[in-house]
């Protein structure tokens, strides 16, 4: 409109920077254009984070709701386009993780975020279940023979072992775990 | 998940279909509890098998317990993929992988 690109079609030289560049950036742009500003005019900058938003599925982690969340992740996944590989790791994870939650936790909430962000896909699990962070947890030991081994455990290290990333924290009354996979 | 099922003499067969996890596990567990009762030997056919989480490798150590007390069990046509599972989780050197 009126000879200006759209902002979506404008060209963005600073895209992917860090805040601290994108301002430094900014400020140079400025002073090129301004040449010589008065110097009691001043310009402050805030750089601010926009996240990617995601989709999410929020439930009553029981027995029952595990088809709605597979829904939810095969319908989320499907519009990503991600190779088969990618998408059965995070399906794992998902099996892994919510039924951890349903078991364990005794939460009454629990809520599933998916997102792309950088290259990522990213998912943040969040239950309002009994304080507990599944990264602490004893790694099983895979050497023993089949008569003295244990499942316990092995969800969350298979998990581990595939994903990228793995963070968790206490929110509040919550539980979060999120968990990252590189493309 | 598919569970197909073929018993010769004393040799059972059970090909899978589809993804083995904390929603199917159960369903298989019952299938094997029920057909391996009198078997000496077990092939359990992963060609088909999309995935397979630790609810599913709960299922699968527990009918290579039981085999171990009656005959043999082997796994046939396992992905890649799964079978980083099995590195991963030490199961390659419980199971009979061919």
């Amino acid at each position: 409109m009126n000879g200006i690109p759209e902002p979506a079609a404008a060209p963005n030289p600073a895209k992917g920077v860090s805040s601290g560049h994108l301002c430094s950036s900014v400020k140079a742009d400025v002073d090129a254009f301004a040449g010589s500003p008065d110097p009691s005019d001043g310009i402050t900058m805030l750089p601010c984070l926009k996240r990617a938003q995601g989709d999410s599925i929020c439930t009553v982690p029981d027995e029952s709701s595990a088809a709605a969340v597979n829904g939810f992740i095969d319908k989320k996944l499907e519009e990503y386009g991600l190779p088969v590989k990618a998408a059965n790791k995070l399906r794992i994870a998902v099996d892994e993780i919510y039924n951890n939650i349903r078991a364990y936790s005794s939460a009454d909430i629990a809520e599933i975020t998916l997102s792309m962000e950088n290259g990522a896909i990213v998912m943040v699990f969040r239950d309002n279940g009994i304080p507990y962070n599944p990264l602490t947890a004893q790694e099983p030991d895979t050497t023993l023979p089949a008569e003295e081994r244990r499942i316990g455990g092995l969800g969350i290290f298979t998990v581990k072992k595939s994903m990228s990333d793995m963070q968790y924290r206490r929110d509040g009354k919550y539980n979060e775990l999120t968990v990252r996979l590189e493309l | 998940m598919d569970i197909i099922t073929k018993t010769d003499n004393e040799t059972v067969t059970v090909t899978l279909s589809g993804r083995l996890d904390s929603t199917t596990a159960p369903e298989l567990e019952n299938a094997l509890d029920a057909c391996l009762k009198d078997a000496k030997e077990f092939v359990l056919d992963m060609k088909e098998l999309e995935y397979i989480s630790s609810a599913g490798l709960r299922v699968i150590l527990k009918a290579q317990k039981t085999m171990n007390t009656q005959g043999a069990m082997k796994l046939i046509n396992v992905c890649d993929d799964i079978m980083e599972v099995f590195d991963i989780t030490g199961f390659v050197d419980i199971l009979t992988i061919e």
